[in-house]
């Protein structure tokens, strides 16, 4: 029972005497933190078993100090403000400064001493998600242990008896913990370095929040219609690139802590899972893809050899979970005719732009002004144009001479035939890059009579007119 | 002020000064003379110099306020009249007048009462209800522009936002029928005095 006991905060009130509380609480490894949404790089680490750290992406790892053959971290749960993407903050609860928490990496064989203390206004307790534990180490509260109060630090302790991806997160008042952004990856390397190497390893946490436009808490009731599908609560277009060096072996690592399932669809590659949450897949047992169903509280890893150069879309496949904030409630414009209204509307609201009839995209290039601390529902701009995302879209982004630490965004890729307007795909006349004033004539360019063979423009005329709706 | 518009239509209200002038050509009919004292509306309505007040900590009292110019109806002795009769038609005319004039005060007091109402109310309209309509008009652009809401839902902001100009513009009608109204009470009404 030992490390077990809940710690008093300097008031030795359960222990011996309080002398041995003070030197107990003053034994604790420093609590780290991390105050920025950057991706930091751990270093390979100097004593101890070798591995190859992960990296989590717009995150960290957690810092940790041996106290003999135990290796000691110190989880801190507690309120954060983390930014998802440039202008929009989030008041989260998360841990050691960040929401997503910091990542938590140890070595197969070896034994971990995690001190969790509570800074929340309410008890909590840290789930290991996948590991192989003792019964009262598994962080359920009321069920493996009494559940962490306020300011006091409880000591997980426990050997590591396999490799592989886990996560944590609260078990206490569970759904709104996790709704409010508590989790972190948890990541057991193989105690023999050769095993499964990679020379890059990246992981995330797939999180969903609601947080209406002009707030900054998430609404912790949620349960469909979450308006915010992150990668470590970090949206399009600010989570970082995946970058990567020619002929690398990669794994991405990816856990579901959302509400529904997510297909993790990569460009460029085929690919196998090698790892879920609950161990290494036998590679007899694999077969390639190019989108990974991740189910929800589950963990899958995948792996490829970036053979093939280029800037490559990694994305959850449900096309609304690569947008940002947008109405639920949207009626579809396409083909109304909204010019009279325009004229009608501007007379009582002034700045008002008529959008949707023909598709959504407008928003993408459009930039006005939107509520304060939202990010716009489809945003980012590529080398030739908007991209019209949001959401959980990151580039996967191959080159050839990147060096082994080297994880700096090397920009865009250069194709070698660059589309020109007017030649091939790219052949429709472009839309105007600026906002589009109420055309004058029928939004005839929208519709291109090669379309419709059978019903040639009329000269002068819109090429399709149906009831005097113009398309 | 209330005290002040009571005061304004004691001085100006024609109904007033024509029973006034009813009253003297009385006196001068039945050759009343030796003015002994002056009689106010005030005393007539006895009591009504301390007026009951709700106050947070319970019902409290306070004198009431002084007039500046008190109205005042001669009074004669009465003793030395020599036709009952005249004394009667005297007596009967100086209690009317005494009436139409805590009539006026009243009308003056409900006037005002309702003037300083419509006013609080116009100005609500126009300082706090206005201004956080723009705001919604404002934000619901924004939220339009998000793709947050659909040009419907902006059209019902705006309908309600002109609805919120045009129940500011009546309460400002309200408030200048009011502000009428009082003038009627201080100087009389076109029918002229108590209805």
């Amino acid at each position: 029972m030992n490390r077990r006991q809940l710690l008093a905060g300097g008031a030795g009130l359960a222990m011996a005497s309080a002398a041995q509380a003070q030197t107990r609480f003053r034994d604790l490894p420093e609590a780290a933190s991390y105050d920025s949404p950057n991706t930091q790089v751990p270093p390979r680490p100097g004593n101890g078993p070798d591995y190859n750290p992960v990296v989590t992406l717009n995150g960290w790892s957690l810092p940790w100090r041996m106290n003999g053959n135990v290796k000691e971290f110190h989880l801190v749960a507690e309120p954060v403000e983390r930014i998802m993407a440039n202008g929009m903050v989030a008041r989260l609860w998360g841990y050691n400064g960040q929401s997503t928490g910091p990542t938590i990496e140890a070595v197969e064989g070896g034994r971990v001493c995690i001190y969790v203390t509570n800074r929340l206004p309410e008890h909590t307790s840290v789930h290991w998600h996948g590991l192989i534990l003792p019964s009262g180490m598994y962080g359920v509260g009321g069920l493996s242990h009494p559940a962490i109060p306020p300011g006091k630090t409880f000591v997980y302790e426990f050997d590591l008896t396999k490799s592989g991806t886990f996560m944590y997160h609260p078990h206490a008042d569970e759904m709104v913990q996790m709704a409010m952004g508590m989790m972190g990856l948890l990541i057991v390397h193989p105690r023999d370095p050769a095993f499964m190497a990679v020379d890059r390893d990246f992981a995330f946490l797939l999180a969903a929040y609601d947080i209406d436009p002009g707030t900054y808490i998430p609404r912790v009731a949620e349960m469909t219609n979450f308006n915010m599908w992150t990668w470590n609560s970090r949206i399009f277009p600010d989570i970082d690139p995946l970058v990567v060096n020619k002929g690398d072996r990669v794994r991405v690592r990816c856990g579901n802590l959302t509400m529904t399932n997510h297909p993790i669809h990569m460009h460029g590659y085929h690919f196998e899972v090698t790892c879920t949450d609950g161990g290494w897949v036998r590679p007899e047992a694999r077969w390639p893809e190019v989108s990974i169903d991740i189910p929800v509280g589950a963990m899958r890893a995948y792996e490829f050899d970036a053979i093939h150069e280029g800037d490559w879309a990694i994305h959850c496949h449900k096309s609304h979970h690569t947008m940002n904030a947008m109405g639920h409630d949207l009626p579809t414009f396409i083909g109304a005719d909204k010019r009279k209204l325009t004229g009608m509307i501007r007379k009582e609201t002034r700045g008002y732009m008529p959008m949707g009839t023909a598709g959504m995209a407008d928003m993408g290039e459009m930039s006005m002004e939107l509520p304060e601390n939202t990010v716009p529902m489809m945003t980012g701009w590529g080398p030739y144009g908007p991209l019209e995302m949001g959401g959980m879209f990151s580039v996967v982004k191959v080159r050839a001479g990147i060096a082994a630490d080297d994880y700096s965004d090397p920009g865009w890729y250069k194709t070698r035939r660059a589309p020109k307007p007017g030649n091939g795909p790219a052949s429709f006349p472009r839309r105007p890059a600026t906002p589009a004033p109420i055309p004058s004539s029928p939004p005839a360019t929208m519709c291109v009579a090669v379309d419709f063979p059978r019903r040639p423009a009329r000269p002068g005329a819109s090429p399709l007119v149906l009831k005097g709706h113009s398309l | 002020m209330t005290c002040h518009v009571e005061r304004l239509a004691l001085e100006h209200r024609t109904d007033l000064a024509i029973e006034r002038l009813e009253l003297t050509s009385i006196a001068q009919e039945y050759r009343l003379e030796g003015q002994t004292r002056m009689l106010s509306d005030i005393e007539i309505t006895a009591g009504a110099e301390v007026e009951r007040s709700d106050t947070p900590t319970g019902r409290g009292s306070e004198t009431s306020r002084v007039l500046k110019a008190s109205f005042e109806i001669p009074l004669y002795d009465t003793g030395k009249l020599t036709k009952r009769r005249g004394e009667l038609a005297y007596m009967r005319a100086a209690n009317e007048l005494a009436q139409l004039a805590v009539n006026a005060r009243s009308e003056a007091r409900s006037a005002h009462a309702a003037v300083t109402g419509k006013y609080n109310i116009a100005r609500h309209w126009r300082d706090e209800v206005l201004p956080l309509r723009r705001t919604i008009d404002k934000e619901a652009l924004k939220s339009y522009n998000g793709m947050l809401i659909s040009t419907f839902e902006l059209i019902t902001d705006a309908r309600e936002g002109l609805e919120a100009e045009l129940s500011y513009a009546e309460a400002k009608a309200d408030y200048w029928h009011a502000e009428a109204a009082m003038t009627a009470a201080i100087w009389g009404a076109a029918t002229g005095g108590a209805e």
